[in-house]
């Protein structure tokens, strides 16, 4: 690797330092600040997350810097774009939170803008070294939310598990990239796919095992089956607006570099290594798409708790979004994962706002006849859940109905996967529909208090609604935009060829 | 233009919904029927602009915008206006407007007023969209609006227990038939590449494709009859029939005028206007019009049973509704669709005016709903009496009132079937002939109780509390507050509601001069048969094709009418002067049949109940033959107790920990691990991801041995 | 000199012991010493891949992962410090609010 390949173009890297420098900032004004600064910080995380998703909009639409670290293509643009607006939303979301909780102020934003800058790493990876730091980065500070309510003892113990598995997850991720990087002397992906399709891989079997122990490390951050079993715990012990954020930003972007490792740099039919192994991971993910979905909606149905019965919930979406892998194609992953991070946002913050402080009132019981003593927020809920549930005109429906139908044309032999996915988002209704059923047809909960809501908190709603409203009527131009994305993957020269 | 017969309501509803809280009573009330006004008014205009256009391109289309495009698959936000969906608005938006002026005096008073006519505006709209949407997938968005509406309203007395059940019931009901819609939906996108009812970028709809392809043959399942099964599987949630009825008389605990508007008049005909509309492949499958036909048949009579035995006003009504229904369906079945649909038209007329009545008699009797209380009512309530004696007469099939037209049309159109194995046509009709005495005599029955004989209310010991398994009204909670029950006598209903009655008493009556049947029309001098000529071009009809032995009715003769279903009855004006020749004796014949046994039912009724009023029913009838409680110890119950106990309990604890214990034994201590034999514990999570893990790497390694070994 | 797959053995040695750590480990700070294990052992493989390819990045990956740990341990420790605030063990079969 010489000097002068190196490309260091720090443009092609600045929404991850806007990200970080923005986090810094954020931790500096709240130590220097007697009282805490909460509204400040919120303010400053906004302006640089804006800031960040400008530069993403300004990226070179495809290109590979620092020796092949950083790559620019439609999919890191894409899930850029999920990510700054999750967290924005989250922003949005956490100033009310943490007044009504009383919890330190600062720091908050300060690990929202590390994780976002974890989770841009995690999206423009074009290196398996990158994509572990962006992992870490990522997660580690999620670690640090889900406890975020330091005397909260449930919340601990979500912290642990989450912190322990994860940490687990990621040894195992870890002897994969290298086994790998063993197999192929190289942890550029771009460059893994060049050797894989030249046939010049060393030691095939290696390949094949650190490619499954990548996707374990894979398969429990997306919390799909069966290395699902942290997720209802930990989803239900953060405090909720976590516990939304959690389960959609760093998800969609462990989406992304699932995407850019396996559906670019393992999906090469070119020497018969490549094909083994393509056709090996495709059946490998479908049959755990299959798994996930499955046991996410079953055991969903038999939730009480609504935090839980949404972890399950989120179980089942990774399912739907895997669907779309098996066509090797990222448009209907990213569609997916954009709807889901839009409307299962949405129900976090409604739940947080229902919840009260301490999430005491978390029980689908608890949301017994408030329907119409609340109106705005039991039918924002409402319409999420039946998002969630694939209801038109809803987003849920059109990115099921992507992924179902670009999967059903593109991979015939996987129709059966489409068919498992259709039946399974049938019987989900079921359980999404159970909370809307409380609130509005069972009589008043006693001890019911009208929450209040904040301004910002009101503008996440509008914005979560209105993106469910808009790409469930109006999915074409994104449609589009995603449907050329995927020819300027097919047509990118790729730089790690070398 | 079209868009503002769907958007009035909308913009209705959202006024009310979002400062309604806020506004005046009449405000609201006034906001709610005008929007519907504007849409009626709109609706009639559009609808002459269509009769102003010659007869085979009577279609209006509309485009907002292009929805979905993905790949080859297509749907708009466009509106379709044909004979078919126009005469839907018609009686739509017209039966809406009474319909919401009667409530704003019915609710006068509820608390939840505004919310009330926010959900009825919104009905309207989701209705209109169901019946003007140009390609299925809108047409489903429609279907599943209704039905979120009609859920709402069922449950619309929030407080009350059975409201929410119902509800529930109802929704539940629903998805099982909007799954079949789903998947026959699906089918035929992949059969012919469309869903649209009408040509895009240079598709011919998918009813213009059906057109073209071959008959299949009877008792063989084809795509064809598969895609028209799944279809009529949707029809069956939406439209209340067997084996999907359940659900209809459960929902009588909503209001009554949303009982008289979205399940009595408009929503529960939406299957009828889903098959009609896709009748160009209903009518290539023989299999599917025999099921249909006997599904229709034997819901009719089924329900009638029940209706024999009901004691609450509304719930007679509403096994009434679902077995006027199985009539609709019948007549699809047999190939009579336009006659289904005429009869949707005469059955909104009278059935939305029996409901109104029931509401103005139960306003009237302070919330009671029970017949056996009422009794010699027509003294007190004239208006009330008058009118629902007129829907009575008509429901019941008397001579030139407008039931009797359409369902004379469907029981002879069933007689002369020709898509049914051979004889089935009869057997059909003797149950339909039998339903319509059954029909005349258990409406004798209710009108009788309700309005003649001694008056039994008043005097029995607690009215109102007896019966709580029934759905009372009881949104005047506040509003007659003191006045209770028991006192204070009948009264008639004030003048928003019984205009409306009066109204929709005069359209019962001539309502069917639009479709007064051949046979019958040249006695009385009526020689055409106008709904039947208009409606012809949106409905396909069946033709034996190659393998009939009927083929002589004349080949299938392909003509390419814009909105796609192909104008095969252009052969049939030719046809029509010749049959009619030949069989107007027999169709008159039994015209006179089914006159005779809707007045020895209606006389069988008088005679039984004059005598004694309250008689004892078969429990099985009054039990509704017990399907709620089969489908609740058959279906419902283990799919709980699977969930619950099987699913999650045992595999999910017992199977999966139990293994995860079992492995985790190996490498620890055998003792210890046996007290973590539940979940919560980390280390049995890391324990599944570690066994996860090696299933994965096993999988891999297992397909390591088709290359070489590399190591 | 010594080969390539004696190395891979060793750290895959290592590796399942930290595994088996993990599984069997109750104590929170002794679990975590488990995955600090396998961490390590994948590091033992990064560096003999590194030397045996002649290739410099499985060096530079190491560092990336030590590094990373360093982070990961400072906020571990600061979890398990928390847990033990609240519930006075170290035990992680202890913390099982959350089940089912």
């Amino acid at each position: 690797m010489q000097i002068e390949n190196l490309n260091l173009n720090y443009g092609a890297v600045a929404p991850e330092i806007i990200a970080a420098v923005t986090g810094v900032i954020s931790m500096l004004v709240d130590a220097l600040s007697p009282k805490g600064a909460r509204k400040t910080n919120a303010v400053i995380s906004l302006v640089g997350l804006v800031l960040a998703l400008l530069a993403v909009v300004r990226l070179e639409p495809s290109g590979s810097y620092f020796g092949g670290m950083v790559t620019t293509d439609p999919v890191r643009v894409f899930f850029s774009v999920i990510i700054l607006l999750v967290a924005i939303i989250a922003v949005l979301l956490a100033g009310q939170f943490l007044r009504d909780e009383g919890l330190p102020p600062g720091e908050f934003f300060t690990l929202i803008m590390f994780a976002t800058t974890g989770m841009l790493l995690l999206a423009s990876a074009g290196d398996l070294v990158t994509v572990f730091l962006g992992l870490e980065i990522a997660s580690i500070t999620t670690y640090v939310m889900a406890g975020y309510r330091r005397y909260d003892v449930r919340a601990n113990e979500s912290s642990l598990k989450y912190f322990l598995l994860g940490s687990f997850s990621t040894a195992f991720m870890l002897y994969g990239m290298a086994l790998t990087y063993g197999a192929t002397g190289n942890t550029n992906i771009a460059a893994i796919r060049a050797i894989i399709g030249e046939g010049r891989v060393e030691h095939p079997a290696l390949l094949l095992i650190g490619a499954a122990m990548m996707l374990v490390g894979f398969g429990f951050k997306i919390a799909s089956a069966p290395f699902h079993l942290w997720t209802p715990d930990v989803y239900e012990g953060a405090p909720t607006i976590v516990t939304g954020f959690m389960g959609t930003g760093p998800k969609a972007a462990v989406f992304a570099a699932f995407l850019r490792v396996f559906a670019d740099g393992f999906n090469v039919t070119a020497s018969p290594i490549g094909a083994q192994l393509q056709s090996t991971w495709i059946s490998a993910v479908a049959v755990i798409a299959v798994l996930t979905m499955t046991i996410g909606n079953v055991i969903a149905i038999s939730q009480k708790n609504i935090k839980r019965m949404l972890a399950y919930s989120s179980i089942a979406h990774a399912g739907y979004a895997l669907v779309g892998f098996v066509t090797g194609d990222f448009a209907p992953v990213a569609f997916y994962m954009l709807a889901y991070s839009i409307m299962s946002l949405g129900a976090f913050a409604v739940i947080q706002l229902l919840a009260r402080a301490g999430d005491q009132k978390t029980e689908i019981a608890d949301y017994a006849g408030i329907g119409f003593e609340t109106p705005a927020l039991s039918f924002s809920l409402a319409i999420f859940l039946l998002s969630l549930g694939g209801i038109p005109p809803t987003a849920g429906f059109m990115s099921k109905f992507f992924v179902f139908k670009t999967t059903w044309d593109a991979a015939p032999h996987y129709r059966w996967l489409v068919i498992a996915a259709v039946v399974n988002s049938i019987i989900s209704i079921y359980y999404y529909l159970y909370p809307i059923v409380v609130m509005f047809f069972r009589p008043l909960a006693p001890g019911f208090i009208k929450p209040r809501i904040a301004t910002m908190t009101t503008v996440a709603l509008i914005l979560t609604l209105v993106g469910t409203f808009y790409l469930g009527l109006l999915p074409n131009r994104l449609m589009n935009a995603l449907g050329q994305g995927q020819k300027a993957v097919a047509i990118q020269p790729r730089l790690g060829d070398r | 233009m079209l868009k503002w017969i769907t958007l009035a309501p909308l913009i209705g509803a959202l006024i009310n919904g979002l400062f309604g809280k806020r506004l005046n009573e009449k405000v609201v009330g006034l906001i709610a029927c005008l929007s519907v006004g504007v849409s009626a008014a709109l609706s009639f205009m559009q609808f002459g602009k269509l009769l102003s256009l010659p007869a085979d391109q009577r279609v209006i289309t509309e485009h907002f915008f292009t929805w979905i495009q993905v790949g080859a698959f297509r749907a708009d936000f466009a509106y379709l206006l044909d004979p078919l969906s126009g005469l839907y608005i018609l009686f739509i938006t017209g039966v809406g407007l009474l319909i919401h002026i009667y409530a704003t005096g019915y609710m006068h008073g509820d608390p939840g007023y505004y919310r009330f006519f926010t959900y009825l505006n919104l009905f309207m709209f989701m209705m209109l969209t169901l019946v003007l949407a140009d390609n299925l997938l809108l047409l489903f968005v429609g279907w599943e609006g209704v039905g979120l509406c009609s859920y709402l309203l069922i449950g619309y007395y929030i407080k009350r227990k059975e409201a929410g059940d119902a509800a529930k019931k109802a929704f539940v009901t629903n998805r099982v038939g909007d799954f079949s819609y789903s998947i026959g939906m699906f089918l035929i996108f992949t059969a012919f590449g469309s869903i649209s009812f009408v040509a895009k970028d240079g598709v011919p709809s998918f009813l213009t494709q059906a057109a073209s392809r071959p008959v299949e043959a009877l008792w063989s399942l084809g795509l064809m009859g598969g895609i028209a099964l799944l279809l009529f599987g949707g029809a069956t949630g939406k439209s209340a029939q067997i084996p999907l009825f359940v659900w209809l008389p459960d929902a009588m605990a909503g209001p009554t005028p949303v009982s008289a508007l979205i399940h009595a008049a408009t929503m529960v005909t939406a299957g009828v206007y889903l098959t009609a509309r896709c009748s160009a492949i209903v009518v290539k499958s023989p299999t599917a019009m025999t099921v249909i036909a006997v599904i229709g048949a034997a819901t009719a009579i089924f329900a009638a049973t029940i209706g024999l035995a009901q004691n609450d006003i509304k719930k007679v009504l509403a096994y009434s509704t679902v077995s006027q229904l199985g009539y609709m369906f019948l007549a699809c079945g047999v190939g009579a669709f336009i006659a289904g649909i005429f009869h949707v038209m005469t059955h909104a007329f009278f059935k939305a005016l029996l409901f109104l009545g029931s509401g103005s008699v139960i306003h009237g009797m302070h919330e009671e709903q029970d017949i056996r209380k009422m009794g010699g009512l027509r003294k007190y309530m004239k208006i009330t009496f008058v009118t629902m004696s007129i829907g009575w007469f008509a429901i019941a099939g008397f001579p030139l009132l407008s039931g009797f037209f359409s369902k004379d049309e469907i029981l002879w159109k069933t007689f002369t079937a020709e898509a049914l194995p051979h004889g089935w046509g009869k057997a059909l009709w003797a149950v339909a002939f039998l339903t319509a005495g059954l029909t005349a005599f258990y409406m004798t029955r209710m009108m009788w109780l309700t309005f003649f004989g001694e008056e039994r209310f008043g005097k029995g010991h607690d009215a109102h509390h007896g019966h709580g398994g029934h759905g009372h009204d009881d949104h005047h909670g506040d509003h007659h507050g003191d006045k209770g029950h028991g006192h204070g006598t009948p009264h008639e209903s004030p003048l928003v509601m019984t205009l409306p009655l009066i109204l929709l008493a005069v359209l019962s009556i001539f309502g069917g001069f639009v479709g007064v049947p051949h046979a019958l029309g040249n006695i009385i001098g009526i020689h055409e048969n106008k709904i039947e000529h208009f409606l012809q071009p949106s409905i396909a009809e069946f033709h034996a094709g190659e393998h009939g032995a009927a083929a002589a009715h004349g080949a299938a003769a392909e003509s390419h009418g814009a909105p796609a279903v192909a104008a095969e009855g252009a052969a049939k004006p030719a046809a029509a002067p010749a049959e009619a020749h030949g069989d107007a004796s027999t169709e008159l014949a039994l015209t006179g049949l089914s006159v005779l046994i809707g007045l020895v039912g209606i006389g069988l009724g008088v005679l039984i109940y004059s005598k004694k009023p309250i008689r004892h029913m078969p429990s099985v009838l009054e039990n509704k033959y017990y399907v709620d409680e089969l489908y609740e110890t058959t279906i419902i119950n283990p799919l709980e107790e699977t969930s619950r106990h099987v699913l999650w309990k045992f595999v999910d604890v017992k199977v999966i920990d139990g293994f995860v214990n079992g492995v985790a034994r190996g490498v620890s201590e055998l003792a210890n691990l046996l007290r973590y034999s539940q979940t919560g514990l980390a280390r049995s999570y890391a324990a599944v991801i570690l066994l996860g893990a090696i299933a994965v790497i096993g999988y891999f390694v297992v397909k390591i041995f088709g290359i070489q070994i590399g190591i | 000199m010594v080969p390539l797959s004696w190395y891979l053995a060793l750290s895959a040695v290592l590796f399942t012991i930290g595994v088996v750590g993990v599984l069997i480990q109750r104590n929170a700070i002794v679990l975590f010493m488990c995955i600090e294990l396998m961490l390590n052992a994948v590091n033992l493989t990064l560096v003999a891949f590194s030397r045996f390819l002649g290739d410099v990045t499985g060096q530079l990956f190491v560092f990336m992962v030590m590094t990373v740990a360093a982070a990961e341990a400072a906020v571990g420790l600061a979890i398990i410090i928390s847990l033990f605030r609240n519930r006075e063990t170290l035990n992680v079969d202890e913390a099982d609010l959350l089940k089912l």
